[in-house]
């Protein structure tokens, strides 16, 4: 495919996700792909014949009409089911070494320089992505929010084992946390290719150690010799009582060589649901550094590193209005940059501030994810009464339920004051407010079918 | 739509179809199945995209019409009715269901917003004799290999050679190979992934069906009988050429008796099971004995009669691996062939063993 196929998918497919449901989007829109474009006919695939058939009949239309807009020359689409071009590796490769070793199965040493046994998985992963050797200190923006981390991660690459066992990093998603990680990994990988760096996401690790129950298989633990262990993702150890053992084992075994640990969460040790104790204690061992979402400073900076490593000049205008329209995820932030490019590529113009937000409008306005307005308005979407009822004095039974549900909602997803809430309510009393949630509440512990109701609407109304 | 069908048939159908469908869709139609009528009898459908399952069941239908319906909900209300004679009857988007002791309303789905199974243009058509079709399959079914990074292995290799279909599966530890007549001219190759094969076993299996009808596509296959149609994708993908690992010739030959020889291993797993199912099997002289040992566990021998020619032999295997080949061998002996201690192990019957069987790679120990 193309560069210039490829930026405008991506602008048709940003055009798509505002026009349909986000189900319906991610289930049959996100997964099919602009093969080429002839003349006037462009080749679309799907991934499976169900999906063909599907986007072939219902969608058609919506998908040539966000096609023509950014290319005004395609005419039809050609739909076919995507063959892929991956061959397998010979079998014979394995076959012939004849027999097979319990202990490497299927391994190639790959990031770790030592011929050790590793297993499969660990390989999968630490095969070493671009994406991932691109990850340095160089290229981590500092800011206010990460400077904590930043410097212990500096620390910690710098002297393995010996500045902060383990390190724990914890923040929401897209803050930075890979990142920080693979920096590590990076320099001390370059400046002593003669370590082994294991990377495993804690799922990885889960599941490997489920298969190897499963096959009744021991689980030989390789990861004990890594001279230095990354473990992304650590909160989904949470309830795997059988993994978190094995695993507090593996980390007793680094520790106590004073081999380095890193360790990545979405949230702090302490609030990792069923973490055994003494797991907890251990990962609380060393330092704890938290990532925040970044401020809009080191948003701007992000964007403006980002468009001069793709040779994009944006300007600072322009780079304001992104950072703003994205607050909490620099993945989201980045991806908001890449949609403005694809659609700048598109229609062959320079990046100013009215594509942005041509592009990001939409963005913005929808994806609130979660704020008291959209609550509002969903609710009342759902409820099927006006907003003007649910905001107004009202007291009809079937306008009343529906705004303390907006008020348990708010309290509950929004962690809302009350007296907050209330002025989004149209300036209610707060212990209005107070009663409302509590009643809700009450109900929703009582009765399964109303708190189903209320999960399918904060569903709706973060779909 | 408007129709009377029978519990009992209904509810095998339900039981047929909605395990395909994911209850967890982001998407709640896809959590459903469809139900229409098609000349004269219900249709249901159901898919999780990459399989579609039709399955059709005699009904008296008063009006023509098409709605779906959340899987779980209607298969769990129909599976726990008395056989009876049902009423089904849409109402707008929902479906009313009367008996004579029950009415009940569920909330369905426009039919328009399931996707639909296509009407897949095949371009080989052929057929098999379930029995023998099944029997191939259920032979080579368990060396599929699971593991997704290695897509075209994650599937049951089919491919026509002369008169013959020979279906093929390994997971580059084992492998197993079964061989049917064909009757068919046309030239096939294709992979089916695993889930297919499972499936379309369920299927026909407790069905009284003669002949299975395959049609093949580029990317599609699709196996119908009278009143089921599973569509799926094919594999993508080049199969190893695998018959090179095929030993010509063998030092050693055992014969077993099946049940012994799966007693013992059954046993020996026991003991072999902290150190990845490794048993070790020694040969001498018309004697087969098989070790396990564990070290927090203990060890064990047994030593069964066999019929032997050839060279002694040490060769040390997965337990687990042999377990599932002998099980899938209905003679009462079982022959195994050795090359050496770290030669591919063959495991057959004693009748076809060019044809039909189960390699086995050793463990290095």
């Amino acid at each position: 495919m193309s560069n210039k196929v490829t930026d405008l998918w991506k602008a048709v497919l940003g055009q798509l996700e505002l026009s349909m449901s986000g189900a319906i989007f991610n289930t049959w829109v996100k997964t099919l792909e602009l093969e080429s474009i002839d003349l006037s006919v462009a080749t679309i695939s799907t991934p499976n014949f169900m999906s063909k058939s599907y986007v072939e009949e219902k969608l058609s239309d919506v998908i040539l009409a966000a096609l023509s807009s950014s290319d005004p020359s395609i005419t039809s689409i050609k739909y076919e089911v995507k063959k892929s071009s991956k061959k397998d590796r010979a079998l014979e490769e394995f076959f012939e070494t004849k027999a097979q070793d319990n202990e490497k199965e299927k391994s190639t040493p790959a990031v770790s320089q030592k011929p050790v046994s590793t297993p499969d998985k660990v390989n999968n992963s630490t095969v070493q992505t671009s994406l991932q050797a691109s990850y340095t200190f160089d290229n981590f923006i500092a800011g206010s929010s990460n400077m904590l981390a930043l410097s212990a991660a500096k620390r910690v690459a710098e002297k393995p084992g010996m500045a902060y066992n383990p390190l724990f990093l914890h923040g929401p998603a897209g803050v930075g946390k890979t990142h920080l990680m693979w920096a590590i990994r990076n320099k001390i990988a370059s400046e002593n290719p003669e370590s082994t760096c294991i990377y495993i996401t804690s799922e990885e690790f889960i599941n490997e150690y489920v298969n190897a129950v499963r096959k009744g298989n021991s689980f030989t633990n390789k990861y004990r010799e890594a001279d230095v262990l990354f473990v992304d993702d650590t909160q989904f150890m949470a309830g795997k009582e059988r993994t978190q053992e094995e695993f507090f084992h593996t980390f007793n075994a680094l520790h106590q060589n004073a081999k380095q640990i890193v360790l990545c969460s979405d949230r702090p040790p302490k609030e990792i649901p069923t973490l055994e104790e003494r797991l907890r204690s251990r990962f609380e061992w060393g330092m704890v550094a938290d990532i925040a979402p970044p401020d809009i400073e080191t948003r701007i900076a992000i964007l403006l590193n980002k468009a001069a490593s793709q040779d994009v000049i944006l300007d600072q205008e322009t780079a304001e209005y992104i950072a703003s329209s994205v607050e909490n995820n620099i993945r989201e932030l980045e991806g908001a940059l890449t949609k403005v490019i694809g659609y700048s590529l598109a229609h062959e113009s320079d990046i100013d501030i009215n594509i942005a937000q041509a592009v990001l409008g939409g963005t913005i306005t929808k994806k609130p994810t979660l704020n008291a307005r959209g609550i509002l308005e969903k609710t009342a979407q759902y409820y099927e009464i006006s907003l003007a009822d649910m905001i107004g004095v009202k007291r009809d039974k079937e306008i009343v339920l529906p705004r303390q549900i907006a008020m348990y909602i708010m309290r509950m997803d929004l962690s809302l004051s009350y007296p907050k809430i209330a002025s989004n309510l149209g300036g209610k009393d707060h212990t209005t407010i107070m009663h409302g949630v509590k009643k809700i509440e009450k109900l929703y512990k009582a009765d399964s079918d109303f708190a189903n109701e209320v999960n399918q609407l904060v569903n709706f109304i973060k779909a | 739509m408007k129709l009377s069908v029978l519990q009992e048939n209904l509810d095998k159908a339900l039981i047929a179809v909605s395990r395909l469908v994911q209850t967890n869709s982001s998407l709640p139609v896809l959590s459903n199945i469809l139900l229409q009528t098609k000349d004269n009898r219900l249709e249901l459908q159901s898919t999780n995209l990459e399989l579609a399952i039709s399955y059709k069941v005699g009904a008296k239908i008063e009006a023509q019409g098409s709605l779906s319906v959340p899987a779980k909900l209607m298969s769990d209300l129909i599976h726990s009715l008395g056989n009876d004679k049902i009423q089904l009857m849409s109402v707008k988007d929902n479906l009313e269901i009367h008996t004579a002791q029950l009415n009940s309303t569920i909330n369905g789905i426009n039919a328009n917003d399931f996707p639909k199974i296509p009407e897949v243009k095949t371009k080989k058509q052929f057929s098999l004799p379930t029995k023998s079709l099944v029997a191939a399959l259920e032979y080579v079914l368990s060396s599929v290999s699971l593991d997704e990074s290695r897509p075209a292995l994650s599937g049951v290799y089919c491919k026509t050679s002369g008169d013959k279909i020979v279906f093929a599966a390994t997971d580059s530890y084992r492998l197993s190979q079964h061989t049917i007549k064909s009757s068919g001219s046309e030239e096939i190759e294709v992979i089916v992934p695993h889930r297919t094969i499972q499936e379309l076993i369920r299927l026909v299996k407790t069905e009284s069906i003669e002949e299975i009808a395959i049609g093949i596509t580029e990317t599609e296959i699709v196996f119908s009988t009278d009143s089921i149609t599973l569509t799926s994708q094919l594999i993508d993908g080049s199969y190893p050429d695998y018959t090179k690992i095929i030993p010509q010739m063998s030092n050693s030959k055992i014969e077993v008796d099946k049940e012994d020889l799966l007693s013992s291993l059954k046993i020996a797993s026991l003991f072999s099971r902290e150190n990845a199912n490794t048993v070790m099997l020694s040969v001498t002289k018309n004697k087969l004995a098989i070790n396990a040992e564990g070290a927090q566990i203990g060890k064990n021998t047994s030593e069964i009669p066999v019929k032997t020619t050839g060279d002694d032999q040490e060769i040390s295997l997965n337990a687990r691996y042999l377990i599932d080949s002998i099980n899938t061998i209905s003679d009462k002996t079982i022959v195994i062939s050795l090359q050496d201690k770290l030669g591919p192990c063959v495991v057959s019957s004693s009748k076809n063993l060019k044809e039909n069987f189960h390699i086995i790679m050793p463990l290095r120990s």
